[in-house]
């Protein structure tokens, strides 16, 4: 599935963890928070940057002391209408301070990819063919916000302060 | 009233053309109907019984001449001449054609209107008190804070796809004419000891399959936390509420499962953390929101005008309506007129173009410019001049829109129903038809005195059946309409659920039996006495006893 | 078994449609194709697969139907009201094929 960052289709460097990977491969691997609880000690040592998986039923506010051993969050969407990882989306970012890629996977459609760059995405698996060029007609769509969220830029309430004469 | 500013204006009109560009995607087939489903209905395009439904949203329900005007001309030149007042202040057009509709939004926005948001599993349009800055009972205006909680959910890119729907409304007096305990959030404007203004907050209520009364989770909310903690509430529910099975999805589950202790536990501890982050309202941003609220330069007038009076006096026809459909208003001198949508044999809330139009010229040259919608389907000039009166009610009733029957047993809600809900069992509007017709006679309906009508076509509860002094539900029973009676709800700040009085009766004998429980009630009550008054005085035994020996 | 009819709302207007004999879409119940086996319904479903596929129409569903003195009735309020309008007001019907059947108020003023 192509893979949606910075605008562009670009190669995706990272690998999911296979079951039972005995040992583990080497290089940039994503575990699942299952396979995470499961190997904690081993996976610590692992050679390689780690990517976590996260299901829209498992917060990662579970996992918030672990944070640091990754360099890639990904969030499902298993249906359109799941919207739960938009407020994980945010509280890594906007709480937990997570700096790393924070990828949106599973029913990742253009009409949405809006929402989830406002939330802290900046990487995405999506089904669509001409991603790149999805990506460009969904971003130009909306410009202004009323909503201050973490990663965003300005909202129209700090706009409209910028732009209100000081008379009042 | 609020004025769109070049952000607004460009907000909206960006979300116009991207809707434009998915109905030509979804006719060009690059968008299934699974796909485009959930982007029409953020856009209020429902498909119906018959045909396409759009709901647009009129904001805490408060229109200008000139909005009333536009969606009398979207009625007349996109639909078939008439629209439909709904329970949560918004409009419906029952015809529109899907090709039609980027059209009619781009209407919409040239008057700064839309229908973002009026379906959809997001926060929806904003209710409130419909009387608003009119009341003499009102802190403050809450339409202020309603604009601010528009515009902080308008596409909130958090909560746009929560678990359900999610309505919030908002009251600035004690006397709570907006169903405050009735909504996922109900907010009421209060004033602490100290003084100072802020909002008790509710949750958890609502209609539908489960009735439920919200909670208080804060007795005092300060103004400039408003949005953190709406922000808190809904971040909790984004994350927790029951995404499994669509009946038990609605926050008041939530919070019935969790327990409204540890859910207020939930949303404190949230909160705490963005408690004084980018969301805390300046208040020089309430100011700047206030300004376009600021009440209309009102006339010093003598709160007693000999000509209304005289007029009053002579004219019986004209002190009925006075009566029933104006309210005192807060300035000397001026009157909150109610129009009722509600004729005899006519369908709760649908108002043709130019009656609409009839309105807006009313509003435009005696109510400063204002019209309000009612969550009881009627509509409203806010700030009428007594010695006006009598004008307004002649214009009025030459084009049938002078029915004096407001709070009365024929001012009836009815949801759309089975003549054009998808979701229906059965009819609610002929019956509430038949009922008008079986109570024409207006000297017995002002005898009868303040008596709620309620009709929903089916458990959806979108007539607020829950909440009527009487309540009527249809249920289908093997293809066939059936009426279920409920007694006692009430929505206002003495919130109650009504209670089933017995077996469901058919579409045929389901008007005797609300005329029984009126003469009954007429029977038994003592001077003065309410509906629920004398219900809660002698129980449904008199009532059932009656009813079902009849039968 | 009972007899079953198609029907639909075309996609760009919404209007209210059912299957005929030919495999168009008609806004006349009267004119619709009945199927009184399985096999026929899932023909008759099949085909409304393909239509919507060929985004002509949305949400086919097949529903029952009577035939009385040739005139096609359906069994359910429901059906009957979608096939007829709304039945609250003479003047909003204007699709209308046929009586509905059900009982009519009355419109004052
Ligand atoms: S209550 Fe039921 S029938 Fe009435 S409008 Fe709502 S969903 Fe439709």
């Amino acid at each position: 599935m192509p893979l949606l960052k910075e605008g562009k289709v670009v190669e995706d460097l990272w690998t999911p963890l296979p079951e039972d990977a005995e040992p583990a491969p080497q290089g940039r691997i994503i575990v699942t928070l299952e396979q995470w609880q499961a190997g904690r000690e081993r996976l610590r040592g692992h050679n390689g940057r780690l990517g976590l998986r996260l299901k829209s039923d498992q917060s990662p506010a579970q996992i918030v002391d672990d944070l640091h051993y990754f360099d890639l969050i990904a969030l499902e969407f298993p249906r359109f209408g799941d919207g739960r990882a938009y407020s994980y989306a945010r509280l890594l970012r906007e709480r937990y301070s997570f700096t790393g890629e924070l990828r949106a996977v599973g029913n990742v459609l253009r009409d949405q990819l809006l929402f989830m760059v406002r939330c802290g995405f900046d990487a995405f698996e999506v089904a669509n063919e001409n991603a790149a060029e999805a990506w460009r007609d969904a971003m130009a769509e909306i410009s202004l916000w009323y909503q201050p969220t973490g990663r965003s830029g300005p909202s129209l309430g700090v706009l409209r302060r910028a732009a209100l004469p000081s008379a009042r | 009233m609020y004025r769109y500013d070049e952000f607004d204006l460009a907000f909206v009109q960006q979300r116009v053309k991207q809707f434009r560009g998915q109905v030509e995607r979804r006719l060009a087939g690059e968008l299934s109907e699974d796909e485009f489903k959930p982007l029409r209905l953020m856009n209020g395009l429902y498909l119906q019984l018959h045909a396409y439904m759009l709901r647009v949203a009129v904001p805490y329900g408060t229109l200008s001449s000139h909005q009333m005007r536009k969606l009398a001309s979207i009625a007349r030149d996109y639909d078939r001449g008439y629209g439909h007042f709904t329970t949560r202040q918004n409009i419906q057009y029952n015809w529109p054609q899907l090709h039609d509709v980027p059209d009619i939004l781009d209407e919409l926005s040239s008057v700064e209107m839309h229908a973002i948001q009026t379906s959809g599993n997001c926060i929806r349009n904003v209710t409130a008190d419909h009387f608003a800055g009119a009341a003499g009972d009102e802190i403050e205006d809450p339409r202020i804070y309603a604009e601010i909680i528009r515009q902080w959910s308008s596409l909130h890119p958090e909560f746009s796809f929560l678990p359900r729907k999610f309505k919030i409304a908002i009251t600035g007096a004690p006397n709570d004419r907006a169903a405050v305990r009735f909504h996922d959030i109900g907010l009421q404007i209060r004033r602490n000891e100290a003084g100072e203004v802020g909002f008790e907050v509710i949750v958890g209520g609502g209609l539908g399959r489960t009735p439920v009364i919200g909670t208080t989770i804060r007795k005092f909310l300060p103004k400039q936390h408003l949005l953190s903690y709406l922000e808190a509430i809904l971040r909790v529910y984004n994350q927790l509420g029951r995404r499994d099975n669509l009946f038990k999805a609605r926050i008041k589950i939530l919070v019935k499962q969790t327990g409204a202790e540890a859910f207020k536990d939930l949303v404190e501890d949230e909160w705490l953390h963005i408690k004084d982050g980018a969301l805390t309202l300046p208040s020089e941003e309430i100011a700047h929101i206030e300004a376009y609220f600021a009440p209309p330069a009102f006339e010093t007038l003598e709160a007693n005008q000999p000509a209304f009076e005289a007029r009053r006096f002579e004219d019986q026809e004209f002190a009925r309506w006075v009566r029933s459909n104006v309210t005192p208003h807060k300035a000397p001198g001026y009157a909150c007129v109610t129009i009722s949508l509600k004729p005899e044999g006519g369908a709760p809330g649908d108002a043709r173009a130019a009656q609409m139009e009839v309105v807006a010229d009313l509003a435009e040259r005696l109510s400063f410019d204002e019209i309000r919608v009612s969550h009881e389907q009627n509509l409203v000039l806010p700030h009428v001049r007594l010695s006006d009166l009598a004008e307004v009610w002649e214009t009025l009733e030459a084009d049938g829109l002078g029915t004096p029957n407001v709070g009365l047993v024929s001012d009836i809600i009815a949801c759309p129903g089975l003549d054009y809900c998808n979701l229906a069992n059965a009819r609610s509007i002929p019956v509430a038809q038949r009922l008008t017709q079986r109570f024409s006679d207006l000297k017995r309906q002002h005898e009868i005195g303040d008596l709620k009508i309620k009709i929903s076509g089916c458990i959806n509860a979108c007539g607020h059946h829950h909440v009527g002094h009487i309540g009527i539900l249809g249920v289908d029973k093997k293809g066939e309409e059936f009426y279920q009676i409920t007694l006692g709800g009430s929505a206002d700040e003495n919130a109650a659920v009504g209670k089933i009085i017995g077996p469901a009766f058919s579409y045929d004998d389901v008007v005797d039996a609300v005329d029984s429980i009126v003469t009954t009630y007429l029977e038994l009550r003592r001077d003065g006495e309410r509906f629920n008054d004398t219900l809660a005085r002698l129980g449904q035994a008199p009532f059932k006893e009656k009813l079902y020996a009849a039968a | 078994m009972s007899l079953k009819v198609i029907t639909a709302n075309r996609l760009r207007e919404g209007d209210v449609v059912y299957l005929t004999d030919s495999g168009r879409w008609s806004t006349h119940l009267n004119e619709s194709r009945t199927g009184s086996n399985e096999s026929v319904i899932e023909e008759m479903l099949a085909q409304a697969g393909a239509d919507v596929a060929a985004r002509r129409i949305v949400a086919p569903y097949a529903f029952e139907v009577v035939e009385v003195d040739g005139i096609l009735q359906p069994l359910s309020a429901r059906e009957m009201i979608r096939a007829a309008g709304p039945t609250v007001r003479a003047d909003y019907r204007d699709t209308a094929s046929q009586e509905s059947g059900l009982k009519q108020t009355s419109q004052a003023a």
